[in-house]
């Protein structure tokens, strides 16, 4: 039995319907379930994120929100904000996140509850609320049935949205997930459901709902826009496509209704909850979120040779072939006018999305979501994927001067691979750290100390990204930090370690922002990771938010990716004096003709004996021990060696 | 007889006098010397300074004209023309010209007088200052060399008062015993300030200085009508005249203001900078005098106490050999916000010293400057010795509301002290030098700058350790509209190292402040972008010899003016990883060094060197310390190989 950790996620959908202000919306009850609760397990962070916009045609300001959250017969559990984001004139969207660790520790009961949040906004009229829940909890893996969450991306479409169904993603972006996608045995889907977002794109007034369909069948909405203030927001709707029919790759469509010509680079990803029996699996489908790119200043330039490049090292350790499955990044960003962002991975073909294309101010972030594999409009994969090291090399322009402004975003990496001997536990996940809750404006924001909790021994963190919603307050230069504070032996030992900077020129509005830090080179990659300017990341420690301006932290997290997939490194060293113990063994590991690495130090213990482990059964490695003078040392056999 | 490289200064005299806009302004003439023959200009930078005397209304800069002469040949003039708009402020400008290709024409022998002259046109200027940056190479057989050290200084904590005090206790140094090296004639002496006005009300007012406990030196007095806090850059040339203080005996460094409202110059402080020629050949011990750009935070500073600090660090490795004494040195930072700002820095295990700024309308940075030697009022702030040394560096400010917390905090470290002489020369010293990056020139940021760098830095040794890579850049806004910045300072990487393309970033920082024109200095670290020494295994770093482009991106619309320049710090002392292989099969044998433990920023285990040799024999490496253990490991086969004892390198 090994104690495991994971995340996985339930949405309640957007109702569009308008709800006055000081007025309570409790999204119907949906029904989560927790198989391995059948066993003990332990909630390590529920984070309720929530997403709304106003429904206003005078400007008016949000001087509260509430987030609830309900578990069966259990009483509801609000949290209430007071403070006013003033308006600047414009409609605006917002989200909000709250912790709900406690209550679900208190109240949790079973393998399955019915749930509820309700959220509540006192001084103007809302619309467009949906809710999700991420639930990170640790299990026994010996449970015979087990849950998990994965994310498929969208493509983004590349011209706006009409009255006419437009597909989005390609002809067949939702894949068979109630057919033969899915890989695991015994798959039963808890829910299934797609998030939209794109820009409104608003250029004048004219109200429209955006809406979809999938496989041609009734149209769904997911956004409506009270366009009477002429405000581009960033959008953001989830829709529940559980009762569809799924048993075959279906396409998706959009469109808007009433006023045509709206909603930019609308994509976003189809997700699932499923339940499946890991004893009857072979294949597992591994679902990862990492940072894909964070730049500093604009991304800017107006060709490729100006181009940035980005890249960063993906380990993969699951067995057997690895396949990679749909993947893509999703990319946001602000400016204040229109340009068009080229991005490509790897050999890719470089893509381009335009985006903050409204002739009005801007009052909210663009976004984009761009497929990295084959099956995108690139028509090629961005990477080969295959067990050990593989770089994502990540490039973009702006086709106009002085654009593309805090771009950054994460990957959605799939790909699927044999079942390892340790457990589909052991394979590499992403797991969510709610680190703070929405709270009054301020400039700088210093974040109560928390950390991530690991219940394995050993674990590789393939990478951990830093997220962060903001409500930010019009100004026309901003600014936004993440840090994390330093502790003993962690480089300076003190102060605080840049996760995320990025800076925008939006126009003087009001506006939401989604940030993501990727911060690739701040946590120990392995636990004892010798690079000692790494940061632990199950070291409890306080993150810190700087605003340039008055904005208002929706909230503060961190998706970090592990896998606990290790091997043992043993030996026995021979020709030592006395009992055999003390001698240092220094572990290696190198390619051919790249350099040493250290990975590992280990004393042996009586008669030389000696052991470690280590993450990675690709690169080589090499072992060395000193004996006293004058044998001076030696490598030990049996082990990978340099060639 | 090897080539090394080198950095010296020379400032002209401070020129009080007010002139209107247009018209020429000739700073009195000056000697350089390079004793050195033949020397080969790499960069040679004119940094210049001038202060907006306007007593109305605040005047557009609209160009300016800076001029180089050596000798007899005539002055060569070059004119930038490009408006800075005024946001309605008093304000002050640096602005550098690259006389580089004019020095490589036009220097001949030892010694040639020097002329300046600016003419800026659109305001009237007052408290101009010029000096000489060079970097050159030279022949390591010269007997008589000549090189600058800058000493800095206690800086004052509060604003100045109408009578005058001393900062701190003879923190002048007796330098005929602070230089150690023979033979010394001193070329130069000045005293260089990078301070603030933190002016509060219009007056007229000078700032006063006394050096040498009798003779006060006042600069022109300066109307501040525009109650602007104004970034301020005042040299006071010492090396001879009246005023001046002796060589041979230590000093208390006095200020006073002539008004507290209009010109109390917070904080002030300034770093004593000394170029003199010495017997290389008679010196025994050498007074080593390196900068290094040492902190740049990116966000609001840190915390509003200690528990909420930021804190950096910076490794130094140290190499010159005998005795290590680290002497008078220090750390300016500047930084900037709308609001006052009190300023809780120290070093290492120092005691609190807090810096005050009253608030005012800011048109500039702020500058505080602590020492961190035993003279250091708080106590040592850093033990040097051979091998790496490492500087912690806290600070925090004591308000947590915009306006009160302070930005774009970056600082520059003054690190001196004495060694003996290396037996290959002092020319192998750690040692710092400045190539341009940017110059004044034609075109505004505005979003984006991109240049071609002016200068790609050259190093002549072929075994190196870059102690520092780091920057200087100089940043004024113009226009009204730009109250809370983001800056991003950014280089290419170049086909072949890193990435392969795109652009690294080297600083980024929040600039919330007043929205007003106004001069700030700021210090990048570079810190983990450019490799350590040839041969860093680390292969995200960048070649430090290769050109490339710089971008400088600002979050906003009005124009921006920014001029860069490398600070580039440098050993050349080698020592040798040598042993023998035996027991091989006669194959061929891949031999590689590792760090034992960790050094400096260089982790454990690193492997430093490499090379092969075939069958039995000997082998040796280069690598760049001798304090830190190392060991090697031999490969040959599955079944031959081997490995060493940790020890250091010879």
């Amino acid at each position: 039995m090994a104690t495991r950790l994971k995340t996985i996620e339930y949405v309640f959908p957007t109702a569009v319907t308008t709800l006055a202000t000081a007025t309570r919306r409790d999204h119907s009850a949906i029904t989560l379930y927790i198989p391995e609760a059948s066993g003990t397990i332990t909630f390590r962070s529920v984070e309720v994120e929530v997403t709304a916009a106003d429904d206003i045609t005078v400007a008016a300001s949000m001087t509260a929100q509430l987030i609830g959250i309900k578990l069966g017969a259990v009483a509801f559990n609000d949290v209430t904000v007071t403070d006013t984001i003033t308006n600047s004139g414009e409609a605006q969207s917002y989200r909000f996140t709250r912790d709900a660790t406690s209550y679900f520790t208190a109240n949790w009961t079973g393998t399955s509850m019915t749930c509820q949040v309700g959220v509540q906004y006192t001084g103007l009229s809302t619309q467009n609320h949906c809710a999700k829940l991420k639930i990170t909890y640790e299990y026994d893996d010996t449970q015979s049935t087990h849950i998990k969450t994965i994310r498929i991306p969208i493509e983004s479409t590349r011209s706006k949205l009409t009255t006419s169904m437009q597909t989005v993603g390609g002809s067949t972006a939702i894949p068979a997930l109630t057919g033969s996608y899915l890989p695991e045995g015994s798959v039963t889907v808890r829910q299934i459901w797609v998030e939209l977002w794109g820009n409104e794109a608003t250029s004048s007034t004219g109200d429209f709902i955006a809406q979809y369909r999938i496989n041609g069948g009734s149209t769904v909405q997911w956004w409506d826009s009270e366009s009477a203030l002429s405000s581009p927001r960033w959008a953001y709707g989830i829709g529940d496509i559980t009762a569809e029919d799924l048993s075959s790759a279906r396409s998706i469509e959009c469109s808007v209704t009433t006023t045509t010509t709206r909603m930019e680079t609308v994509g976003g990803m189809v997700c699932v909850t499923y339940e499946f029996d890991p004893g009857n699996t072979t294949t597992v489908f591994n679902s990862l979120m990492l940072g894909a790119y964070d730049g500093v200043g604009q991304v800017g330039g107006t060709t490729s040779t100006e181009q940035d490049v980005w890249s960063r090292e993906i380990f993969i350790q699951e067995p057997d072939t690895i396949t990679l499955k749909e993947s893509g990044v999703c990319m946001f960003g602000m400016d204040n006018a229109s340009t068009t962002i080229h991005v490509g991975v790897g050999s890719q073909s470089m893509q381009s999305f335009t985006v903050s294309t409204s002739t009005q101010a801007m009052d909210g972030q663009w976004s984009f979501v761009h497929r990295i594999d084959s099956g995108g409009a690139a028509g090629s994969d961005g990477m080969t994927l295959a067990r050990g090291s593989n770089t994502y090399t990540f490039k973009a322009y702006s086709a106009t001067a002085n654009h593309g402004w805090q771009m950054a975003g994460f990957i959605i990496l799939n790909y699927t691979s044999s079942l390892s001997t340790l457990g589909i536990g052991a394979h590499a996940q992403s797991r969510y750290h709610h680190i703070g809750s929405a709270a009054a404006d301020d400039p700088v924001r210093y974040f109560t100390a928390t950390s991530p909790t690991i219940p394995e021994s050993n674990y590789w963190l393939v990478g951990a990204f830093v997220y962060s919603a903001i409500n930010m307050d019009n100004a026309t230069a901003q600014f936004v930090g993440v840090s994390a504070e330093k502790g003993s032996g962690e480089g300076e030992g003190d102060g605080w370690e840049v996760l995320y900077a990025g800076s925008s020129i939006p126009d003087n509005e009001n506006n939401n922002q989604t940030i993501y830090g990727a911060a690739r080179s701040a946590w120990k990659r392995w636990p004892n990771d010798p690079d000692a300017d790494r940061m632990d990341i199950e070291i409890s420690r306080r993150f810190k938010l700087d605003l340039a301006i008055t904005g208002w932290c929706g909230g503060l997290g961190v998706w970090f990716t592990y896998h606990s997939i290790y091997y043992t490194i043993q030996g026995t060293l021979s020709g030592w004096t006395g009992d055999g113990s003390g001698y240092k063994v220094r572990v290696w590991r190198t390619g051919t003709t790249t350099s040493f690495d250290l990975i590992e130090e280990v004393d042996t213990t009586t008669d030389g004996a000696w052991s470690c482990v280590w993450y990675d059964n690709v690169d080589h490695i090499i072992a060395t021990a000193s004996y006293p003078w004058p044998d001076r040392g030696v490598a030990f056999p049996g082990w990978e060696l340099i060639e | 007889m090897a080539t090394h490289t080198k950095t010296i200064e020379y400032a002209f005299p401070l020129s009080t006098s007010s002139v209107a806009t247009a018209t020429a302004r000739d700073f009195t003439q000056m000697t350089v010397y390079i004793p050195e023959s033949s020397p080969t200009f790499k960069s040679v930078t004119l940094e210049t300074s001038f202060c907006d005397g306007t007593v109305a209304t605040g005047a557009n800069t609209t160009a300016i004209l800076i001029g180089i002469a050596l000798g007899g040949v005539g002055r060569n003039d070059a004119t930038v023309t490009q408006t800075i708009t005024n946001s309605g402020e008093n304000y002050s400008y640096i602005a550098t010209r690259d006389v580089t290709s004019y020095f490589t024409t036009n220097w001949t022998g030892t010694s040639m007088t020097s002329d300046c002259r600016i003419t800026i046109t659109g305001i009237t200027t007052i408290n101009c200052t010029a000096k000489l940056i060079i970097t050159y190479e030279y022949d390591s057989s010269a007997t008589t060399r000549v090189k600058t050290v800058k000493i800095p200084i206690d800086g004052n904590t509060g604003n100045l008062t109408t009578s005058l005090v001393a900062l701190g206790s003879s923190q002048w140094p007796n330098l005929s015993t602070f230089l150690p090296e023979a033979s010394i004639t001193y070329r130069d002496i000045f005293f260089q300030m990078d301070i603030h006005t933190g002016t509060t009300a219009a007056a007229s007012a000078s700032l006063n200085m006394r050096y040498d406990g009798t003779n006060t030196i006042s600069d022109g007095a300066w109307g501040h009508s525009l109650i602007s806090d104004t970034f301020y850059r005042r040299i006071d040339k010492l090396l001879s005249g009246t005023g001046a203080p002796s060589t041979s005996a230590s000093h208390n460094i006095e200020a006073s203001t002539g008004s507290t409202t209009a010109k109390p110059c917070p904080c002030l402080n300034g770093v004593i900078v000394v170029t003199y020629e010495y017997d290389h050949s008679s010196s025994t011990t050498i007074l080593n005098s390196i900068q290094i750009p040492v902190m740049d935070e990116s966000g609001w500073s840190g915390g509003t106490a200690t528990g909420d600090k930021s804190r950096f660090t910076r490794e130094i490795s140290i190499q010159e050999p005998g005795t290590i004494t680290l002497v008078q040195s220090g750390i300016i930072c500047t930084m900037i916000d709308a609001g006052a700002i009190t300023l809780d820095l120290r070093m290492g295990s120092q005691s609190s010293r807090t810096f005050t700024h009253a608030a005012t309308v800011r048109a500039g940075c702020i500058s505080s400057m602590r020492r961190i030697d035993s003279g250091a009022t708080g106590g040592t702030g850093i033990t040097v010795a051979r091998g790496f040394s490492t500087l912690v560096m806290d600070w925090f400010t004591t308000s947590a509301t915009a306006g009160n917390i302070g930005s774009n905090m970056s600082g520059l470290l003054f690190l001196n002290y004495t060694s003996d002489k290396h037996s290959s020369g002092d020319g192998v010293h750690a040692h710092t030098t400045h190539w341009m990056i940017r110059p004044t020139a034609t075109g505004n940021l505005v979003q984006r700058l991109q240049v071609a760098a002016a200068t790609t830095p050259v190093i002549n040794e072929t075994d190196y350790w870059l102690i520092s890579v780091g920057y200087q850049i100089i940043q004024i806004p113009s226009g009204t509209g730009s109250g809370n910045l983001a800056y991003a300072f950014q280089c290419e990487v170049q086909s072949g190292e890193a990435e392969g393309a795109g652009w690294r970033p080297l600083y980024s920082a929040l600039y919330a402040s007043d929205p007003e024109i106004g001069t700030s200095l700021m210090w990048a670290r570079a810190r983990t972008d450019f490799i350590r020494w040839p041969g860093d295994p680390d292969t995200s770093r960048l070649d430090i010899e290769n050109s490339r482009n710089y971008r400088f991106d600002v979050n906003v619309n009005s124009s921006q003016f920014w001029q860069a320049a490398m600070l580039l710090t440098w050993h050349s002392i080698t020592y040798s990883i040598a042993g023998t292989i035996a027991g091989s099969s006669g194959g061929s044998v891949i031999i590689k060094a590792h760090l034992a433990i960790a050094a400096g920023s260089i982790e454990k285990g690193t492997e430093i060197a490499n090379t092969s040799r075939s069958s039995n024999g000997a082998y040796s490496m280069t690598w760049y310390d001798n304090t830190v253990n190392v060991f090697v490991q031999a490969w040959e086969s599955s079944t031959v190989l081997g490995r060493s004892d940790d020890t250091v390198a010879s």
